[in-house]
Parts: C-alpha cells; sequence; structure tokens
C-alpha cells in the first residue's frame, strides 16, 4: 500500500497543502490567544461577576458547549451581515472559532479558580483585601497554574475544530484536501498529508505546553500547595 | 474599655439556628476563650464577627463603629458596600484551623502581601514588616521558603504573623492547633501566649482546655448556638454555675 503512494504527485500538491496548513495554523493561533483572552476576562465575571452577570455568561458557556461547532460556524458566517458586520472568510471563521475556544475556556477559568481551597480567599479577606484583591494576587496565580493541562486539550480541540471552517470556503486545510481529492481522484496520498499536517501543528502545540507546563505549573507533590519556577517569580512587587 | 460588642446576633443555616441572640463584650487587653461542643457555634460567631458569615439578625460593634454596616443621619440601618466592609476587617485579624498560607508566595511575601496590597505601603517597608513578624514568631530563617515546606506548626505561626502585620485590633483564633499533632501545639500556643503577654485583644476558640486555664481572662461556653456562661477562668472552673457547663467540664477536665 504504501509502496504504491504516487509520491510525485504528494510532491506536487505540497505547496498547496503547506499555504493551506499556513491558514489552519493562523486561524488557529489567533483563535487561541484571542479565545484565552476572552475566556479569561469572562470568567473572572462568571466568578466575581454580579449575579445577573454570572447568569448571563452560564447562558452563553451552555449555548456555546451546547450547540454543535459547525452551527456556530454557520451562525455566525450568515448571521454576522445582518449586523451589518462585513468579515471576510477568513476573519470570520477566527471569530467563530474563538467564541468557540473562550466558552470552553470560561469553564476551565472557573473550576480552576474554585479548585483553589476556598480558605485561601477567606484568609485574603480576613487581612482587609476586597474580592477583586483576592482574585488578582492570590486566587488567579494559582489558578493560571492549575490551567496549563486543561486548556492545551482544548487548544487541541480548537485546530481540529479549525477543519469545520471548510464549510464556509475558508481556504483551510481540510477544505484544500478535499478539492485535491475531487479535482484529481487521489485518496490516500492527500489524506495522508492532511493528517501528518494537523498532526505537526497539533505536536507543536503540544509540545509550547509541555514546555510551559514544566516551567509554570504544579511540580509540588503536596496538594494545595504548588511550588514551581512560576511561584519563584511571583514576589510581591 | 469596651472593644468589642456582640449584640443580639443570630445566625440561621437554612431553618437550623447555628447562633441564637448571643451578647458578649470583649474588653481591650481581654483574652476570651471560646468553648463547647461540636456543632455548638463557636466558628459560626467567630465568623459572623468579621463578616465571612453575615449575620441574619444582630449587630457587631468594634472600637467605634459597626461591621457589616452604619447607621445613617435618619437612624437607619445601612449595609456596608463591600469596600467599606474589606476596610473594616483590617482590624479584625483572624487565624484558621487550617492555615490557608498563600500556596504560590514566599513565606515573607505572604506576610508582606498585607501591607503592601492593602495598606499600600512601599515593597521595602512591607517586607521589613514582616521579617519583623516573623522573628517574633521565631520564623525569621524560613523567610524565604514556601508554605508547603514548612511543618503545620510552623505554618500556623506564618499564619498568625500574617494576620498581625494588619495590625489589627482584635485577634480571632478558630482552633489554631486542631490540624496539627500534639507535638506541634506547643510552639503555636508558645507564640499565642507571647502575644497575649504584649496585651493584643484576642478571642480563642480551642478543645485544649490546659491551654484555655492558661491564657484565657474570660472563658465563654457555648451550646446548640447559644452562650450558657460567661465567667472568669477562676470562676469557671472552681464553681461553674450552670449544669450544663458542669457536665461539659467534668467530661474534658
Ligand atoms: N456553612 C454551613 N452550612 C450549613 N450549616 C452550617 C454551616 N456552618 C456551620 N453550620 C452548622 O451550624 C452549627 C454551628 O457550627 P459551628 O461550625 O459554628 O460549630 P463549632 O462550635 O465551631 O463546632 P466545632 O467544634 O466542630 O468546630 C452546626 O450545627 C453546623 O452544622
Ligand atoms: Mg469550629
Amino acid at each position: 500500500m504504501l509502496l504504491a503512494l504516487d509520491i510525485q504527485f504528494m510532491w506536487q500538491v505540497l505547496p498547496k497543502i503547506l499555504a493551506a496548513s499556513w491558514v489552519t495554523f493562523q486561524i488557529s493561533v489567533l483563535a487561541v490567544v484571542l479565545g484565552i483572552i476572552l475566556g479569561l476576562a469572562l470568567g473572572m465575571f462568571r466568578v466575581l461577576g454580579a449575579p445577573p452577570i454570572q447568569t448571563l455568561i452560564q447562558w452563553f458557556v451552555d449555548f456555546v458547549r451546547g450547540v454543535p461547532p459547525l452551527l456556530h460556524i454557520a451562525f455566525i458566517y450568515f448571521a454576522l451581515p445582518s449586523f451589518h458586520i462585513q468579515l471576510n472568510e477568513f476573519w470570520t471563521g477566527v471569530v467563530a472559532l474563538t467564541i468557540i475556544a473562550a466558552g470552553y475556556e470560561i469553564e476551565i477559568v472557573r473550576s480552576a479558580i474554585e479548585s483553589i481551597e476556598r480558605g485561601q480567599r477567606e484568609a485574603a479577606l480576613s487581612i482587609g483585601m476586597n474580592e477583586r484583591m483576592a482574585l488578582f494576587y492570590i486566587l488567579l496565580p494559582q489558578a493560571g497554574q492549575r490551567m496549563i493541562p486543561t486548556l492545551t486539550n482544548e487548544l487541541a480541540n480548537v485546530i481540529k475544530a479549525s477543519s469545520l471552517l471548510s464549510v464556509i470556503s475558508v481556504n483551510e486545510l481540510t477544505k484544500v484536501g478535499n478539492a485535491l481529492i475531487f479535482e484529481h481522484f487521489v485518496f490516500a496520498e492527500v489524506l495522508i498529508q492532511v493528517a501528518v499536517m494537523y498532526l505537526i501543528i497539533v505536536s507543536l502545540l503540544m509540545w509550547l505546553s509541555s514546555w510551559l507546563e514544566q516551567h509554570f505549573s504544579l511540580t509540588q507533590p503536596l496538594q494545595n500547595s504548588p511550588i514551581s519556577h512560576f511561584s519563584e517569580m511571583q514576589e510581591i512587587r | 474599655m469596651l472593644l468589642l460588642s456582640v449584640q443580639n446576633l443570630c445566625k440561621y443555616y437554612g431553618s437550623t439556628p447555628a447562633l441564637v441572640n448571643i451578647n458578649l463584650d470583649v474588653h481591650m487587653g481581654e483574652h476570651v476563650v471560646l468553648i463547647g461542643s461540636s456543632g455548638s457555634g463557636k466558628s459560626t460567631l467567630l465568623r459572623c464577627i468579621n463578616y465571612l458569615e453575615e449575620p441574619d439578625d444582630g449587630r457587631i460593634w468594634l472600637d467605634g463603629q459597626y461591621i457589616g454596616g452604619h447607621i445613617d443621619q435618619a437612624n437607619q440601618w445601612v449595609k456596608d458596600q463591600p469596600s467599606e466592609l474589606a476596610h473594616k476587617r483590617r482590624d479584625i485579624g483572624m487565624v484558621f484551623q487550617g492555615f490557608h498560607l498563600f500556596a504560590h508566595l514566599k513565606i515573607i511575601d505572604n506576610v508582606a502581601i498585607g501591607p503592601r496590597r492593602v495598606l499600600k505601603k512601599s515593597k521595602a517597608t512591607s517586607r521589613e514588616l514582616a521579617r519583623y513578624l516573623l522573628d517574633k514568631v521565631h520564623l525569621g530563617k524560613h523567610a524565604d521558603k514556601y508554605p508547603w515546606q514548612l511543618s503545620g506548626g510552623e505554618q500556623q505561626r506564618v499564619a498568625i504573623a500574617r494576620a498581625l502585620a494588619m495590625n489589627p485590633k482584635l485577634m480571632l483564633f478558630d482552633e489554631p492547633t486542631s490540624a496539627l499533632d500534639p507535638r506541634l501545639t506547643h510552639e503555636v500556643f508558645q507564640v499565642v501566649q507571647e502575644l497575649a503577654n504584649e496585651g493584643i485583644t484576642m478571642m480563642i476558640v480551642t478543645h485544649e482546655i490546659k491551654f484555655a486555664q492558661k491564657i484565657a481572662d474570660t472563658i465563654v461556653f457555648m451550646e446548640k448556638g447559644e452562650i450558657v456562661e460567661v465567667e472568669t477562668v477562676q470562676k469557671i472552673f472552681s464553681d461553674p454555675q450552670d449544669e450544663r457547663t458542669q457536665k461539659f467540664l467534668s467530661y474534658v477536665l
């Protein structure tokens, strides 16, 4: 089977595959970064905001998690113009994936914050901190450490979800792969290349995050007692 | 001079009463020990005093102002804004059974963070104060370690220093040694005793009757959310008035 692969054909379409990989990579990284920013911000309001705001954000989370990603993408693609927002396919894709990523990250942020023992929050309040200070100086720095492994998982999901953008004609990896298949009626060669590219992108990310994990996360055996390179940077300024 | 006045305090969890009409005065420099069986409301009382739990009824008065609210010109009770409450909490230090040190901060910064972030002192000043207080709880040489590197007794002494860093008018201790093995309780009690000798006003919940006898001016005995008896330490152990107090003391002594 392997020997039967048309290597010359693979070589010939490689530039197209690489270009499409680059699009997938860009969209994923943008969505991941914007998603983390949005997710962190909304995650904090989810924990700290006024009750109606908390409820609204929870609805958003439930909506994002309860509806298939494909519907989000289609919805944003068709709905944006009616709000007079004109975005090309690329940015529509970024917006859709950002919203999906944020929806999951809000939950990650919330559960990471809530995993810090309640007592530390109370201790912070007892020395006269308000909720905001307790969040920024005590809870978030520790939640940050705990979030990294879960976030990594989430980011891999975002990359994979980017394949759905083929439905709105973004020239990302899956779309280009499909196009090549139907153009040349060559399956194995194209699919193998597409799969390898996804693997490379996800691995790059995994490598980055395991580096982050090593340098920023819990390497300490005792529970609730994290110590790490990260915390060494955490002296008060 | 009166420092703390708990007035008609009531607290319910659902329909179960945890505190029933509590009245208690604490004077400056007084050392009050709260005793009573499990579930009698001792922790709830301490936690209501600094409003970590919001009372359902009654007032907490501390040195000229109410905690959790104030009375306006029209003689109406107005709840404190969160920032006002946070400000008032500076006056009340609290030491928890479970230490609750900030796990990501060095020992010195656990103590310095209050002065630095809440009192907005300079970093140098905050750390200088922290060093002074760590020396005071005999932990000067551990300043640059992390909480998990310390024994429970040492962690609890850091927690005491952290509370002292806000220069509170009143210190609350909720079973400060219950999570420690007996070998380590001594070193914590030693520090508490030293603070008591300096005249710091404190309320202590403990099951260690020997320590209570030693440190207390006043013993408060609670049962089922009520204060049964408030007595001087000499009187209550030699001549308890209430039957329930007699029974409790006969168990623990
Ligand atoms: N958060 C809570 N939710 C519901 N009930 C509570 C809560 N905290 C305390 N209680 C109840 O209130 C009552 C008083 O509890 P509290 O913790 O004040 O007792 P305690 O005297 O400190 O006991 P212990 O010696 O075991 O610490 C108990 O019946 C307890 O079950
Ligand atoms: Mg208790």
